[in-house]
């Protein structure tokens, strides 16, 4: 009954109380969606990579290395030659090495020129390897292997003919087309940047260049044997260690290496660095985004306050009635939560719907992924507070009811 | 408080100073006032006269500062706060001058606020809302319809009904008729007047209309019952 008087009630005041829903809807809206980036983004982010105990590159920052090799935003300054990587790979501390050889690509999405080691040693989340959905590794020169967002997204399926582009940028004039490639196999979804190249073999990216001069085509003088495939640099290289207390021996190692300048960094402690320049942004938004919601909370209390003096009436009704002050306080807090739950309501719709058309671009710009999961434990956490908070700040008009209710006159 | 002694009277006032809080002057201060049960009262009194705290005390909305109010034979100050409000919802009618209802829920959902602070059962309820509804000669037909879509007339009597939707043993009518013409007015203290008798319920009724007043055995002054002027001026 209470419920029904205070839905109707609302309805009475239908303008301003829309009004104040939507004051309500937006500033959830803005702390629902930090919340989820601050811990889905985060999720995302220390997923990336694991397992891999170095990454090595030409002389660089970390964070420009890291960026570049593993979530495919920027450049490389500069390569790695052959004969550098192959004296890390015969160090005898290392387990394995994947090198990996950017600067083609295919649709917007990059292509990874990379060995067979990458499916085999590279791991992601909780030590998870990239595993094949459909097909196998590349067999033949020109086979490719394509992350699961690619795939999904340019439609393709094992067999398919994709013709890889010269250059990173989304549209590029210069095409391999007299070099198509084969897809060989499509990998499972991984939630990492992975998700979104295309690898070819590092002989592949040799073989596409051979006629290519200072990144222009040039008519066929040579044919393009296997034997000539040997490529003469790679971007970066991934190392993992037979013993990780010799990471920071081989780091110097490689820091002080005598034939070029190179750089190694632990991709965990550089997440953690990148991940600490973004925290402080993330917590001025969440800051932000609860200054948002204490205003509307208070401009909701304002509503129901002003709202009070032309009810003085309806709650001495209430009074002869019967109804205590206390059922009077319960019913401006009803009215408080039927606004607010409504407001939490469309927020929801909202962010479901704009993590859903915008995912997609968050994860090609920024290579974070976001799953919409709109009811993890972190957000169901928020959705209390927000309660709770209306809860206190309705007590304002709620208890300047209960006072007026006490003196409600006849008249 | 202990001392009380509990009379036999629908309404014992012995007593009773009333002041708003921070004020000095008491607005009300009554020596002694009964009403039997079953009685009709016709108070009529200046506005200011202290009309309305004198329904507030009886109501228990308002405790006295001094004496005893005794309705139905309970004394008021005995009871705490949520008591009162549950005798006043079980025992107590009221008819306010005007905007009884609350315009945006309908004449059944007015009535059932009432059931629903007193708590009487569904059944119950359908049956007198029916008995009362052609009591009033109001349709039945109107139950569905917002309360502000009635005419004032109409309106009043749905007040009417939802006073006594619970058998209160107390009716306390204040200046119903100020929004009705002439002949609306006469129908209206007749329908009423035969409503208390045949319920026995004790009926307050409250007006500036002296026309009024031969509907009832017990016709009282306010300046009269209000000593105020005469004792605490000063």
């Amino acid at each position: 009954m209470l419920i029904k008087l205070a839905a109707k009630s609302l309805m009475q005041r239908r303008v301003s109380a829309l009004l104040t829903v939507m004051m309500i809807a937006v500033s959830v809206f803005v702390l629902l969606s930090v919340e989820m980036i601050r811990y889905q983004a985060k999720d995302s982010f220390g997923k990336t990579v694991s397992g891999v105990d170095l990454l090595v590159g030409a002389r660089t920052g970390q964070l420009n290395l890291l960026l570049h090799s593993v979530f495919q935003i920027g450049y490389a300054t500069n390569n790695i030659s052959w004969q550098s990587y192959q004296t890390i790979a015969k160090h005898s501390k290392v387990a394995w090495t994947i090198p990996i050889s950017m600067g083609d690509s295919h649709r917007g999405y990059r292509v990874m020129g990379t060995t067979q080691d990458m499916f085999n040693f590279f791991s992601y989340g909780e030590e998870k390897s990239l595993n094949f959905a459909q097909g196998d590794a590349f067999n033949t020169l020109y086979d490719a292997v394509i992350g699961a967002d690619a795939a999904r997204k340019l439609n393709y399926k094992v067999g398919d003919k994709i013709v890889l582009s010269h250059g990173i940028a989304k549209t590029s004039f210069s095409q391999h087309n007299d070099k198509p490639f084969t897809i060989s196999g499509i990998l499972d979804a991984t939630g990492t940047p992975m998700d979104k190249n295309v690898f070819v073999s590092l002989q592949a990216i040799e073989a596409i260049h051979i006629n290519w001069q200072q990144g222009v085509k040039l008519p066929p003088s040579i044919s393009s044997s296997e034997d000539v495939l040997i490529p003469d640099s790679v971007t970066a290289v991934m190392v993992g260690l037979k013993s990780k207390f010799a990471t920071f021996d081989l780091q110097r190692l490689i820091n002080q290496f005598p034939q070029e300048p190179l750089t190694a960094i632990l991709p965990a402690a550089t997440l953690m660095t990148l991940w600490q320049i973004l925290g402080n942004v993330e917590q001025i938004l969440l800051l932000i985004s609860i200054l948002v919601l204490a205003g509307a909370l208070l401009g909701m209390s304002n509503m129901l306050l002003v709202s009070m003096r032309e009810r003085q009436h309806e709650i001495a009704i209430l009074r002869v009635l019967g109804a205590s002050p206390w059922v009077i306080l319960t019913l401006i807090q009803l009215e408080a939560i039927l606004l607010v739950i409504t407001g939490v309501l469309i927020a929801l719709l909202g962010l479901w719907a704009t993590v859903h058309v915008f995912r997609d671009y968050i994860i090609s710009e920024y290579g974070l992924f976001i799953n919409g999961q709109v009811f993890s434990s972190n957000m169901l956490l928020a959705m209390a507070s927000i309660f709770l908070a209306s809860f206190i700040v309705a007590m304002i008009p709620a208890l300047s009811a209960y006072r007026r209710s006490l003196y409600a006159n006849l008249h | 408080m202990s001392a009380k002694q509990l009379e036999t009277k629908a309404i014992a006032l012995r007593n009773v100073i009333y002041r708003y809080p921070k004020s000095i002057a008491p607005v009300l201060h009554i020596d002694s006032w009964e009403v039997e049960h079953g009685e009709l009262v016709f108070i009529h009194g200046l506005s200011g006269s202290g009309k309305s705290t004198l329904l507030n005390l009886l109501t228990g909305i308002l405790v006295a500062n001094s004496g005893d109010v005794q309705v139905l034979e309970q004394s008021i100050a005995d009871l705490r706060s949520v008591k009162r409000d549950e005798f006043r919802a079980k025992n107590i009618g009221v008819v306010f001058q005007q905007f009884n209802l609350f315009p945006y829920l309908s004449v059944i959902e007015n009535i059932k606020l009432a059931v629903y602070f007193s708590g009487i059962g569904h059944d119950v309820f359908q049956e007198r809302c029916q008995e009362l509804f052609s009591c009033l000669n109001l349709d039945l037909a109107l139950m569905e319809s917002r309360a502000d879509m009635l005419s004032v007339g109409q309106q009043q009597r749905v007040a009417i009904a939802r006073a006594l939707i619970n058998r209160p043993k107390l009716l306390i009518v204040d200046e119903p008729t100020s929004a009705l013409d002439n002949e609306a007015k006469h129908g209206f203290m007749t329908m009423l007047v035969r409503l208390a008798k045949e319920s026995q319920t004790t009926l307050i009724f409250v007006s500036h209309d002296e026309t009024l007043m031969p509907f009832f055995s017990q016709q009282v002054s306010m300046s009269d019952l209000n000593s105020t002027r005469e004792k605490d001026v000063n």
